[in-house]
């Protein structure tokens, strides 16, 4: 198969609509990775600079940019004076992973019950094991007793964090 | 032509950021225009060794990130606090206020910026070297800077989970194709023979092992208030690290 056709078949097996992370180059061929890395690293690429590298005919380099830029890898943000699309790589935004925020708020749950010897119950009964199963299956979301200020506040960044923002 | 440097380790506490602060203060002494950057968001410390205090933090790596500055403007000349004469060493710290990590953590930052501000802060300020301070293990910012570096140093200690950690960092190393991978192995008992560590860590890795520098009380003593080639020049520990610097430099 010919660089234009492997690069056509692999370019179409992925999605990435708010564009790409850098743990990507860990998963695509060498020739795309090379590519894009030759991008990262320069900065930006024009369309005749990235046919060139390719060792496509302007037919097939056009094929394949507009495939990098429909697949996510690449956008276009402006052209040369004389013309010639500029590429520069999409990245995506970096996120953190949840996991240190679900540990965050198992703490402070924690730290509330050991703070509050009456637990959640309304009623003042302590009962705080109760309290942390019920913390622990509701995804931490607590409904009833007293939070300190510190909680909260971290409850809040957590909730926002675990939706993705 | 300017050079990326990488300095990155897979665990915590092997010397990364003491060897970045050493090899970039070298590299300066040489009449070198140096830059290093701290992409340690989440847990930054170099600026303590390079002597910046938080309250002369005019402007930090995450300001740029957040689009309030542009990355020269993050940018913060330590040469003079360091005794540097001869080149400049120019260092864009990452913040170390709490909530100002936290936000980092929380809503994440547009990757390509970071990108685009390596390459703005080698072309703005026409620097000959550019070292990036990685967080350890493996995150964005540290893929983003092996990715795009013409050098990687991964610092290990000679200690079993360092051992597998570093394999995966070389293995990442050899798939993104950077151009000269070393490894520098730090932190090595004195009752160790150095020759048969390195010996050895190049077996495992096949790759080329630039030190073994030997544990020292006088940089433990040091305790990162300071850069120790530039307070023990004759130092065993600065010859080596002389040696490192020069290796890198070289074409």
């Amino acid at each position: 198969m010919s660089t234009f056709e492997t690069l056509k078949q692999e370019l179409t097996s992925y999605a990435f609509p708010a564009g790409i992370s850098t743990s990507v180059l860990l998963e695509v061929s060498p020739p795309l990775r090379r590519v894009l890395q030759k991008i990262m690293r320069q900065g930006s690429m024009t369309f005749k600079m990235l046919s060139e590298e390719l060792d496509l005919t302007g037919h097939e380099a056009a094929e394949i940019a507009d495939l990098f830029v429909k697949c996510g890898f690449l956008k276009s943000t402006e052209t040369t004076t004389d013309g010639d699309v500029v590429y520069r790589i999409c990245h995506t935004r970096s996120h953190r992973p949840d996991a240190p925020i679900a540990i965050w708020r198992q703490m402070l749950d924690d730290m509330r019950d050991d703070l509050d010897p009456r637990g959640s119950d309304p009623n003042g009964n302590s009962d705080a094991n109760s309290n942390k199963a019920s913390s622990s299956k509701t995804g931490g979301n607590k409904t009833g007793g007293n939070k300190t200020d510190l909680g909260d506040n971290n409850l809040n960044d957590g909730s926002s964090a675990d939706t993705g923002v | 032509m300017s050079k990326i440097i990488s300095i990155h380790s897979f665990r915590g506490g092997t010397g990364k950021s003491n060897t970045t602060a050493n090899l970039s203060s070298i590299m300066a002494n040489k009449g070198l225009k140096v830059g290093v950057v701290d992409t340690d968001i989440q847990s930054p410390g170099i600026h303590v060794i390079l002597g910046l205090a938080e309250e002369d933090m005019h402007n930090t790596l995450n300001d740029y990130l957040w689009g309030k500055c542009d990355i020269e403007e993050a940018t913060h000349d330590v040469s003079a606090n360091l005794g540097i004469a001869n080149g400049q060493l120019l260092f864009v710290p990452s913040s170390i206020k709490p909530g100002e990590i936290a936000r980092v953590l929380r809503e994440g930052y547009d990757v390509g910026l970071l990108n685009d501000g390596f390459q703005s802060l080698i072309d703005a300020l026409d620097l000959d070297v550019l070292l990036i301070d990685t967080h350890p293990g493996m995150n964005e910012e540290t893929l983003l800077s092996i990715a795009i570096s013409d050098a990687l140093v991964i610092v290990m200690r000679p200690d079993q989970q360092d051992f597998q950690g570093t394999a995966v960092t070389v293995d990442v190393g050899r798939k993104l194709d950077v151009p000269d991978l070393l490894l520098l192995v730090n932190k090595t008992p004195q009752v160790y023979d150095v020759d048969d560590v390195k010996a050895r860590v190049e077996s495992i890795y096949n790759s080329e092992v630039a030190a073994v520098l030997p544990h020292s009380d006088e940089l433990m003593a040091l305790a990162s208030e300071g850069v120790f080639v530039l307070k023990y020049p004759d130092h065993e520990i600065a010859q080596k690290y002389a040696v490192v610097a020069e290796r890198l430099l070289r074409d």
